[in-house]
């Protein structure tokens, strides 16, 4: 079920209700659980058997973990069976068919069955599967002490609730599908009886609306212009606007993931839950190293916490912290599609990030930069960011050169139908960035002119909701 | 903490209420109207719920591609095709328009259908428009003209800039843009996908139980179709014997009368031939 549909439209209120209905922990979770399911298994219900076994798996996996009566090789086995479970199933449903068009030659190829090399992605699994071996790291790290809430269960009745919380973990709906990805220690503690009277809903309805206009108004009006950023339609188009087409893109990713995002939050508070924040502002970072503080900021602390620091981090000298950033932004970038261009993707981004640790860029807080150095480092990073998304759009790394190539060589001149969408929606992407870095200045107007600011912009995006949605459609973040 | 939450939630949603309000006010006195849209669906949405907002259905429609829409209603007025109403969607295939047609309560007596892109099978793009039609959010801009594509305030702006540009706003035509006279790329017919007849198949039959005349035009296009060993894929021609339809080739009449149409890009009529076109259906009285 897609956020931006008539059904969830229905769906949310329905649930909202459900929910509130009763003020026990087991009811509102029991209720959000099924709620969960349904939604994620609405278009394509065999997909909910898959959720279910991996789910099954993970709660079993963390019981295990957590067993006083399990230690030793026994419990590392269990660790490594569930890694294995959720890696294998990771690279059977994402990876299987890159696996076998690089590794299988041609001729045998032709001999395996056809299915095996279009294996559906199921939506939303890259997702889940890394919120399940966070699950799985935790409960290894905690052992029979447990973390704050999900404690190893004694009797019948806390093992029923210790599976029931680590089934809402993983399906809770706001954030099955597209993140943020939530680690178990950010979820379980937050599991509790939830009251009407306790939802906070300027902060709800703030994110929900933020997340709908960033969707429905820029991603999806942006979304028809970027089409033509395909091979070999850009090959014709006047510089000026490949420039503008890189920008435009650049925007409507940003839109539609956070928007996505935002969303999530907003629905998440509505029944009163805290999802971390994915996205801050990441188009005002001044270099590369900050640019991964702000953009998708669940998987770069996922990637941080299960890689990073388990690979050494920078703990054992600077080739070895070389080589595991390289590694990590490697396999960041292929945990974004099975496309040799999504490992190009991140490797870049690894090199960028290895050569500002080298050359000391990025060191310092952009807070303490001058203003000069900040501007310049904010326009160099959003262009070395927008290059790098061209491999979102073309994969075949010949096209996107060509892309490039034709940045400056292509005839000079405008088609302004471009100019006008690409320029008016992404305005908004821009307001936002510079909502993001005036907040102080707003402090200062003091609470009363502030909050009538807020209200005021808030109400504009609303309104534009309404009256100005582009073409309605599904996320782009939903095919990783 | 809840009272002073929701009382900033509540504020939020009053204020874009009066901005609603405020917005509809402002274009319903200034007669301020989209035109144009700035893309391909959102032009296709204002077109689509023009169509639907018309007090009563026209007698006849042309329903087809962005070909069909430079043969815009005004050229047919004073002709015996005056009660005529076009739905040319931009990049999509007449079964969207003729889709279309279901979402009144009556129909037109004669309904035009450019032979342009009949083989084309169902895109993506098709598919997002005909569930937009059959979504709440028809009915909604049925009943709230602010959700109507015609009054975005982007598309509004768009269509001010637009006609500002090219000298004055005939309907779709940019009437700053060069016309072109010849014959433009050739294009091959392609072979007719089973699923694609079957559909137009379907259609077709529900359009004669309803009473319905369907005529097939064919519009000059600036391409060359070429006769030869895909000729059997000619799905129109499929059709029209399958169905008995009329059939009026408006290409071969241009020639025929010994006059070159001129186009805008290479492909769509500008104005004067796109008038031209008009009258030459309004003269075959069908």
């Amino acid at each position: 079920m897609l956020f931006n549909s008539w059904t969830f439209a229905l769906f949310l209120p329905l649930v909202f209700a459900l929910h509130y209905a009763n003020r026990r922990a087991a009811w509102q979770v029991g209720v959000l659980i099924v709620a969960s399911f349904a939604f994620y298994g609405w278009h394509t219900p065999w997909l909910v058997v898959l959720l279910i076994l991996s789910t099954g798996v993970n709660a079993l996996a963390a019981q295990g973990l957590m067993s006083a009566h399990i230690t030793g090789t026994r419990r590392r086995g269990i660790l490594v069976a569930a890694l294995g479970f959720n890696l294998g199933a990771l690279a059977f449903f994402k990876y299987a068919g890159l696996l076998v068009r690089t590794l299988v030659p041609d001729s045998l190829r032709a001999s395996m069955p056809g299915w095996f090399a279009e294996i559906p992605l199921p939506i939303g699994i890259s997702f889940y599967t890394f919120q399940g071996i966070s699950l799985v790291m935790e409960s290894w790290r905690a052992g029979t002490a447990g973390f704050p809430g999900l404690l190893p269960p004694r009797g019948p009745r806390e093992t029923v609730w210790f599976h029931v919380r680590i089934w809402f973990f993983k399906a809770f709906f706001p954030q099955l599908i597209a993140g943020p990805i939530v680690k178990a220690g950010e979820f379980f503690h937050q599991i509790g009886p939830k009251r009407l009277s306790q939802v906070d809903w300027a902060g709800a309805v703030r994110k929900l609306i933020l997340g709908f206009f960033l969707k429905m108004v820029v991603a999806d009006n942006l979304k028809e212009a970027t089409s033509v950023l395909s091979y070999p339609q850009f090959l014709e188009l006047p510089r000026a606007n490949l420039w503008l087409l890189l920008y435009g893109f650049s925007f409507q990713i940003f839109a539609d993931f956070a928007g996505y995002s935002f969303i999530a939050m907003g629905l998440a508070r509505l029944f009163g839950y805290e999802l971390p924040l994915n996205f801050d502002h990441p188009y005002l970072s001044s270099s590369i190293t900050e640019f991964w503080r702000r953009w998708h900021l669940s998987l770069s602390s996922w990637l941080r916490e299960y890689l990073y620091i388990p690979l050494g981090g920078s703990r054992h000298g600077e080739a070895r912290t070389y080589l595991n950033l390289f590694l990590v932004m490697f396999l960041g970038g292929l945990w974004h599609g099975a496309a040799w261009s999504y490992a190009i993707w991140g490797t870049a981004h690894g090199l960028l990030l290895a050569l500002e640790r080298f050359t000391g860029v990025g060191r310092f807080p952009a807070a303490q930069l001058p203003p000069w150095r900040r501007a310049l480092g904010v326009a160099v990073t959003f262009h070395l960011v927008s290059l790098l998304w061209l491999l979102f759009q073309l994969p075949d790394i010949r096209h996107a050169a060509a892309y490039v190539r034709c940045l400056f060589t292509n005839p000079a001149g405008l088609l302004p139908q471009y100019f006008f969408v690409i320029v008016l929606f992404g305005i908004p992407v821009a307001l936002h960035h510079l909502w993001g870095a005036t907040t102080g200045w707003r402090s200062r107007l003091g609470p009363l002119w502030a909050g009538r600011i807020e209200v005021f912009a808030y109400a504009v995006l609303l309104f534009l909701i309404v009256a100005n949605a582009g073409t309605p459609g599904d996320f782009i973040y939903f095919q990783f | 903490m809840m009272r002073t939450t929701s009382r900033q939630a509540l504020a939020i949603l009053l204020t874009a209420l009066l901005l609603a309000v405020a917005w509809q006010a402002v274009i319903s006195v200034g007669g301020w109207r989209a035109r144009f849209g700035e893309s391909n669906y959102v032009a296709n949405r204002i077109r689509l719920e023009d169509y639907l907002l018309l007090p009563a259905a026209p007698r006849r429609v042309l329903v087809g591609s962005s070909l069909s829409g430079r043969l815009l209603p005004e050229f047919f007025a004073g002709t015996p095709l005056a009660d005529f109403a076009t739905l040319g969607l931009d990049g999509s295939i007449p079964l969207v328009g003729l889709e279309a047609l279901a979402h009144r309560p009556d129909l037109p007596s004669t309904v035009y259908v450019e032979t342009y892109l009949m083989e084309k099978p169902w895109s993506a793009n098709d598919q997002v428009l005909v569930d937009g039609l059959r979504s709440p959010g028809t009915e909604l801009a049925r009943r709230v003209p602010v959700t109507r594509a015609a009054n975005r305030p982007s598309s509004i702006l768009y269509s001010a800039v637009k006609a500002r540009r090219d000298g004055r706003g005939d309907g779709n035509i940019a009437t700053n843009q060069p016309s072109v006279t010849g014959a433009g790329p050739v294009v091959i017919p392609a072979p007719v996908v089973p699923a694609v007849l079957e559909r137009w198949r379907t259609m077709l039959a529900s359009l004669a139980q309803r009473g319905v005349r369907v005529v097939l035009i064919d519009l000059p296009s600036g391409e060359t179709r070429m006769p030869g060993p895909l000729a059997s894929a000619d799905l129109p021609g499929v059709l029209a014997g399958e169905f008995g339809l009329t059939r009026i080739d408006l290409r071969t009449e241009w020639f025929r009368r010994g006059w070159r149409p001129t186009y805008t890009d290479g492909r769509h009529l500008d104005a004067a031939s796109a008038k031209a076109t008009a009258r030459m259906l309004a003269e075959s009285k069908f």
